[in-house]
């Protein structure tokens, strides 16, 4: 009996070690120091010497404090902000000067990138492993991401230019024929309105070249595209998501009045008007003004005010304008009757809510 | 020492090799526990370029509270948490005082008076590839310590 | 010259005192004495150390061999005891919110050393629990052990079994993933099929009507203290009716002609060869636990989207049964079944008290009651691998060599 304990204990041993083996040396480490190294033997003053060697091989991470959340892209991609490492190659390439306009350190990396900010491993960040499919959007395939936050039209056409060739080829191989995209096209094959949620752009990329390999027995035909062709279709195709990750990268503030939008839509069947005691709206209109309140509704899902929004509503940039506070109070309460036949929906806001709205509507003038 | 008879041994042996991976799966558990990330502020980052700090000027950086200041021997980063307990120190002036326990501190950080056991430290400060000022707080550095900008 | 030889013997003492008195003066304040070696000693230590106390000081040689009970109580008190300790770990890092909640398991994965291993230690062993304790009844079933006067202690069983299966589903939603969010929404669907009380039930365990920050705060109050905290008592209680209620069954204690066994033929101590062969089991155990834990990552889907339903939504696996019966039936499936099994359960060590076949497999007394059970088992087992295995979207069936069509 002594024996067996001694043997098994052994074994357990040699699994703990396994289990300490597993965690050792994480891939990361190799990315920062051959960093350093390259940073060091590159360095042309004593200055980027004592930079290179002070350098510490942790895991580094940009702490989002807008959209609440944190990315550690930057762990291997260390140099992504050290302009000597313009030519060299992945992951230890600094970022292309875009970044200007969207810093990091504030809009973080997954916002125009995708990919699984939280991962410290090519596998789990690049989203091959096993949680998440979540492949990143490099080069022309970040354009799709602009389309998270801004309207199709508001953005400069060279700095989407991908999307645009890729819309153009949509309308001209008739992909409406068969397919529908906002409400719009026929009905043989699937809803194209939310592709770019429901699959990755690799999925997108080799369903487009060849459906039949992705989905056998596909009817789909097989447009002879080129390669470029290809890559700008998905790109377009990446531009069209559901409501929710339209709304995923917005601020934080906007996504929590989102959420408790989304709490008080009233249960199926329940009459307009609901009773007070259920009315959640009441205590939380004091946190968040009428400007969240619009992002989180959904307001600028379909409507734009200036270059950030949707285009299925008018563009709302001016709107106070055109109509007073009492006009905007009995459009929000009931749209039917403002504007019968009209795509505007009822929202159920409750009277503080609409307040808020209006209050914020009437400053854009 | 009495010699152990055999199956003493045995029974010694049995006991302790359990012990190993009990040990084993201890020590793991406590490492779990520590961080490898925190989610306050970094212990080293970027404060700005340098000609966010002008010849002569004082910052105070209240999220990382850290003084940068900018002299004509060069730059320079000095903790402002007062090495008594922990407050932040003002500035004032002949210096830096604490506004909890009254420690004062003088314009290089030495104590001049009150409770602080020891003076303000200074960190070392190192300009980034990109041209911005690093400072590093896990590494203080002597005091007249500074930054010469090339 | 006496000086010296004073500070001399003083060192001496002082050497001794350290060097072995010491370690033994904190040996045997730990264990209430030296290391058992005689067996007088070795029936004392059972009685006098709190762990061990819960043994009887001598066992029968029957009841360490293996088939007489695969050792299976045992295994589902030591997979209480790892959910507990890897619980406890996995609490310092998580947070039971919906915005944190999912990062935390993410973080758990990506950069906390050991984390990863925890999280699927947990999950693999909460899942093994279920199945222990599951084989743990049949074993109780088929030899017979509920019979008087182990009556109550089944019940006890079946009352952790229910806290084994509440535990396993409450601590389904806290990765709040896509998968475990339609989960435990389907999940707490079946309870609200419940006649009267249902709907009530589930606006209770949810804190409102959808699975939201309320339902999470909700069930992690109850996996982390409310649920353990009684398992822990009846698991206690359960334990301590074992040994009260005359240890294992044995074939020959329920015969009125022998009712005290010679106390000498095939007993032995329980210390060192029983408290060994429980090292061995956990050990094992623990040596299974951590190689399924290292070669495969419990399920985590996307972060829990309440706009995009999975196709199909599935329950917790060993709720599938139910599924796949609430799918024909929702009053069948939903309340009949759960209620009529429960009720059976419960009842049972009371309806068949025919004293036959005490501690002896399948007895041939008992046909009946085997053939009742094993057809229930049986059912319970097919109809869990159609919902696990062989539903597909829009519940679907589909068999394993069919594929499943996309949602395109």
């Amino acid at each position: 009996m002594e024996k067996w304990l001694g043997w098994l204990s052994l074994i357990l041993t040699l699994t703990l070690g396994w289990t300490v083996w597993d965690a050792s040396r994480p891939e990361w480490e190799q990315y920062q120091k051959a960093y350093y190294r390259v940073a060091l033997s590159r360095a042309e003053n004593e200055a980027q010497r004592e930079w290179a060697r002070s350098q510490r091989v942790e895991i580094r991470q940009l702490q989002l404090k807008e959209r609440d959340t944190v990315e550690r892209c930057v762990t291997c991609h260390a140099a992504y902000d050290n302009p000597m490492f313009r030519s060299y190659r992945e992951p230890l390439r600094a970022h292309s000067s875009l970044v200007e306009s969207h810093p990091p350190k504030r809009f973080g990396c997954t916002a125009c990138h995708g990919g699984e900010g939280r991962a410290v491993t090519t596998l789990e960040a690049h989203g091959e492993g096993a949680i998440l499919a979540k492949p990143p959007l490099k080069g022309e395939y970040a354009q799709a991401a602009c389309y998270n936050c801004h309207g199709l039209s508001t953005l400069p056409p060279q700095a989407t230019a991908a999307v645009v060739r890729g819309q153009h080829l949509v309308n001209r191989y008739f992909c409406l024929a068969c397919h529908r995209i906002n409400g719009e096209g026929g009905e043989e094959g699937p809803d194209l309105s939310a592709a770019g949620s429901d699959r990755s752009w690799l999925w997108l990329y080799a369903h487009t070249a060849r459906p039949q390999g992705v989905l056998g027995g596909s009817t789909m035909p097989i447009f002879s595209l080129t390669r470029d062709e290809i890559r700008d279709v998905t790109v377009y195709l990446m531009t069209l998501l559901n409501s929710r990750d339209q709304l995923k990268n917005l601020p934080l503030r906007a996504r929590r009045a989102a959420k408790d939008y989304v709490a008080e839509k009233p249960v199926e069947g329940a009459t307009g008007d609901k009773p007070d005691s259920r009315d959640i709206g009441d205590g939380i209109d004091f946190k968040y003004g009428g400007r969240d309140l619009f992002q989180g509704a959904g307001c600028s899902l379909c409507h734009m005010i200036g270059i950030t929004g949707g285009e299925v509503g008018p563009a709302l940039t001016h709107i106070a304008r055109k109509r007073d506070a009492k006009d905007l109070e009995r459009l929000l309460k009931d749209p039917e009757q403002v504007l019968p036949g009209g795509k505007m929906p009822q929202l159920y806001l409750n009277e503080r809510q609409i307040r808020a709205l209006v209050g914020y509507l009437s400053t854009l003038s | 020492m009495r010699k152990l008879s055999r199956e003493e041994f045995l029974t010694w042996l049995a006991w302790s090799s359990a012990g190993l991976p009990a040990a084993l799966l201890g020590i793991g558990s406590f490492r779990f526990l520590v961080p490898n990330l925190v989610f306050g502020p970094p212990t080293m980052f970027k404060v700005g370029k340098p000609r966010d700090f002008p010849l002569g000027s004082q910052t105070f950086l209240p999220e990382s509270r850290l003084f940068i200041a900018s002299t004509e021997k060069g730059m320079m980063a000095m903790s402002a948490v007062c090495t008594h307990l922990g407050c932040t120190v003002a500035r004032v002036e002949w210096g830096f005082q604490c506004p909890c326990h009254g420690s004062k501190f003088d314009s290089s950080g030495r104590v001049l008076a009150g409770p602080a056991p020891q003076p303000l430290p200074w960190f070392k400060i190192l300009q980034d590839p990109d041209g911005q000022l690093i400072v590093d707080t896990w590494r203080p550095v002597p005091r007249q310590t500074f930054l010469k900008l090339t | 010259m006496k000086g010296i030889a004073d500070i001399r013997a003083k060192i001496s003492r002082a050497n001794e005192l350290m060097g072995r008195e010491l370690p033994r003066r904190f040996y045997r304040s730990v264990f209430r004495g030296n290391y058992p070696g005689t067996v007088r000693q070795q029936l004392a230590v059972v009685v006098n150390n709190l762990i061990l106390h819960v043994h009887p000081t001598r066992v029968y040689q029957r009841s360490i061999k293996a088939k007489t009970t695969f050792g299976l109580g045992l295994i589902c008190f030591y997979l209480f005891i790892i959910e507990w300790i890897t619980g406890v770990f996995l609490m310092f890092y998580y947070e039971p919110s919906t915005g944190a909640a999912y990062g935390r398991i993410l973080d758990l994965h990506y950069t906390i050393t050991f984390g990863r291993v925890m999280r699927n230690l947990h999950r693999w062993a909460a899942e093994a629990m279920v199945v222990a304790v599951v084989l743990h009844m049949c074993r109780v079933f088929y030899t017979g052990a509920y019979k008087p006067p182990r009556e109550f202690n089944w019940v006890l069983g079946v009352v952790l079994l229910l806290l084994t299966l509440a535990l396993s589903f409450t601590g389904y939603l806290l990765p709040w993933d896509q998968l475990s969010f339609w989960a435990v929404t389907v999940g707490t669907n079946i309870v609200s099929y419940a006649p009267v009380l249902g709907l009530k039930l589930r606006f209770l365990l949810l804190g409102g009507d959808t699975v939201g920050s309320d339902a999470l705060l909700r069930f992690y109050t109850l996996h982390v203290i409310a649920i353990p905290a009684l398992a822990a008592l009846i698991i206690n209680y359960h334990i301590w009716r074992v040994i009260k209620d005359g240890g294992l069954a044995h074939p020959q204690a329920s015969e009125e002609k022998a009712p005290q066994l010679q106390r000498t033929e095939g007993v032995i101590l329980t210390f060192p060869r029983v408290v060994y062969i429980e090292l061995l089991v956990f050990v094992v155990l623990m040596v299974g636990l951590l190689a399924a834990s290292l070669l495969f990552d419990a399920p985590l889907e996307e972060e829990a989207n309440p706009l995009r339903p999975s196709n199909p939504s599935k329950a917790p696996w060993y709720f599938l049964g139910l599924q796949e019966l609430v799918s024909y039936s929702a009053f069948w499936g939903g309340v009949m079944v759960p209620t009529v099994l429960t009720a059976f359960l419960l009842l049972l060590p009371y309806a068949d008290r025919r004293p036959d076949g005490v501690g002896v497999w399948f007895a041939r007394e008992r046909t009946g009651m085997i053939v009742l059970w094993t057809v229930i088992l049986i059912g319970i087992i097919v109809t869990t691998v159609i919902g696990v295995y062989l539903r597909g979207p829009n519940w679907n069936f589909y068999w394993p060599w069919q594929g499943w069509p996309g949602p395109h």
